[in-house]
């Protein structure tokens, strides 16, 4: 299992070793990793991976399916619908949940003859950034078992990074792809916005969601970008991917914001962030410093429009359609308040309340439509960077991953750390989190790269981003 | 910006939750912090800041609006905390 997703694939398609004995070794693996990670909601029966294994198996020798990914296993964060397979969302609200149907892009890996292994664990709703806010408890770092993982697709990042699955799919609104795999020495590949389909994904805030993947190398992210990205009339946001144009021959120019000497980094961080860029300047690359305009805004524009999109979003939580639902209600209004407080998670509630807040009318003005035009600010920030620049490169977090607890009691400290990556989810920009090394004390630090578009990204600047 | 007992009683309500009541003094002082947060925003000069509030994207070409999926009632109606034959239940609501 610790082979990449695109070795394995090549080996199952020789007849080296075949699908079965992939899920075998990843069922191994969990059983030995899993007590002390905590990756899972749900690992599959495995007699039904067992089964999905063998069909796999039978497709590619018929071939039937003979995508680079056939037979290889791979897990699912757990706020993307899987038919009959119950879906939480990490929260108890939907603890009992199970989709009448499969979310489009795990259709697609499914198709392809990837062997679907469980479900991972999230922050309850994604919302947060350390996998804590789960109601199936935290899951831990596999670098240092009193760290977190990051999040909010925490477990998805943890499973790869064990070894559990050979990559898996997660979700990124305001980071939650890029971070967990900076924190977990993986990389992290959010694709633009609208790129690939959001059916069967449980919304949090639809603007900003994308379908994301976390793998061991750009390659395999690559893999499965390419299974991903289609059109699915299912998604009316759904775009072709943008292709990122650069003159041939000419060298690349990578954008460093200026204001991040400024910034509250840890100095390790930031030293990893110079020497990535001093190997950049050795291979030929043009790397120099500029002003990104509005940084200081993008935290405080993330946080007010992700929970006015949540709060309305997760009005569909009222205990009678599906969903927990409180005992013995004796109005309607009882049976939908009890419902949402007993099954939502405090997290949660805060930001229902905070998206309530700016979203009504005396408030509305000020904040929530004060954040959608500097939102339309931001955009156009970047779209000036990427006019004189190919890549931003940037921190994924101002610090290694955290010890667990560190925002137990002041979870809005927390969002502060999102400063690197709301900026391309608000500009709806391809972003990547890539490992370029660790700290003194053994905890993996990634860089962030933000693109103009995911489509030419590999073939033009991907095998040049090889960090040893 | 302070959050009153009142302020907060009516965003709870807004959002269909009922806060208990030793859940309210934290409620306030997280929705306080958290709007201190967004405070930040009004010190950006939005006047020239973009009119457009739209999506990020523009929508594509939404599709006909014919039904297209299939009956799924049976399955949804598994997911339902009590439903009941052909339908959901909710407390009496007409007295």
């Amino acid at each position: 299992m610790d082979m990449s997703a695109l070795e394995l694939g090549k080996r199952i398609r020789e007849g080296k070793t075949d699908a079965v004995a992939a899920a075998k070794a990843a069922l191994d693996r969990i059983r030995e990793k899993e007590e002390n990670l905590g990756a899972f909601i749900c690992v599959l029966p495995e007699e039904t991976i067992l089964k999905a294994a063998e069909d796999a198996q039978r497709r590619i020798e018929s071939k039937e399916a003979l995508s680079p990914l056939a037979g290889v296993p791979f897990a699912v964060k757990d706020n993307l619908c899987v038919k009959d397979c119950p879906t939480t969302c990490g929260s108890k609200m939907l603890k009992d949940y199970v989709p009448a149907y499969t979310a489009h892009a795990v259709t697609r890996l499914l198709d392809a003859g990837a062997v679907l292994i469980g479900k991972t664990n999230m922050d309850e709703f994604a919302m947060g950034s350390t996998t804590e806010t789960s109601f199936y408890g935290a899951t831990k770092n596999p670098y240092d078992p009193l760290r977190s993982p990051g999040g909010s697709s925490g477990g998805s990042a943890a499973a790869v990074a064990a070894g559990e699955v050979s990559f898996a799919l997660g979700t990124d609104t305001g980071g939650s792809v890029r971070q967990p795999a900076s924190h977990c020495g993986i990389v992290g590949f959010k694709p633009g916005y609208g790129t690939v389909s959001r059916s069967g994904l449980i919304a949090y805030a639809s603007s900003l969601d994308v379908v994301g993947v976390l793998a061991k190398d750009l390659a395999d992210a690559e893999a499965v970008l390419n299974l991903l990205m289609d059109k699915d009339p299912a998604d009316m946001t759904g775009v072709e991917a943008a292709i990122g144009e650069r003159e041939d021959g000419k060298p690349l120019r990578i954008g460093v914001p200026k204001s991040l000497r400024e910034d509250p980094m840890d100095q390790e961080v930031r030293a990893l962030l110079m020497k990535t860029a001093e190997e950049w300047r050795e291979k030929g690359a043009e790397v120099s410093e500029f002003d990104l305009a509005l940084t200081e805004a993008f935290v405080p524009v993330y946080y007010t429009i992700a929970t006015a999109e949540a709060s309305s979003n997760l009005e569909r939580y009222d205990g009678v359609k599906y969903g927990h639902r409180a005992q013995n209600a004796g109005s309607i209004t009882d049976l939908t308040e009890r419902s949402r407080e007993e099954g939502f998670g405090e997290e949660v509630k805060r930001r229902i309340l905070m998206g309530t807040f700016v979203l009504s009318r005396e408030y509305y003005d000020a904040y929530y439509r004060r954040a959608l035009r500097l939102r339309a600010a931001i955009r156009r920030a970047y779209e000036e960077a990427l006019s004189s620049y190919d890549l931003l490169l940037t921190p994924v977090t101002p610090s290694p991953a955290p010890l667990l607890g560190t925002f137990e009691k002041s979870p809005v400290r927390m969002y502060a750390d999102d400063l690197y990556t709301v900026g391309p989810s608000l500009a709806g920009l391809p972003a990547v989190s890539i490992p370029v090394g660790k700290t003194r004390s053994g905890l993996p630090v990634g860089m962030q790269y933000v693109v103009k578009g995911s489509a030419g990204f590999f073939d033009d600047v991907s095998a040049r981003l090889v960090h040893e | 910006m302070k959050i009153t007992d009142e302020m907060l009683e009516r965003v709870a309500a807004l959002s269909g939750l009922a806060l208990p009541a030793e859940k309210k003094d934290k409620a306030k002082k997280d929705l306080e912090e958290m709007l201190a947060l967004s405070d930040r925003l009004s010190a950006f000069d939005t006047a020239e800041a973009a009119e457009e509030t739209g999506p990020v994207l523009a929508l594509g070409d939404l599709r006909e609006d014919i039904v297209q999926n299939p009956d799924g009632k049976e399955a949804l109606l598994k997911n339902a905390p009590d439903g009941r034959e052909e339908g959901l239940t909710v407390p009496k609501w007409i007295s």
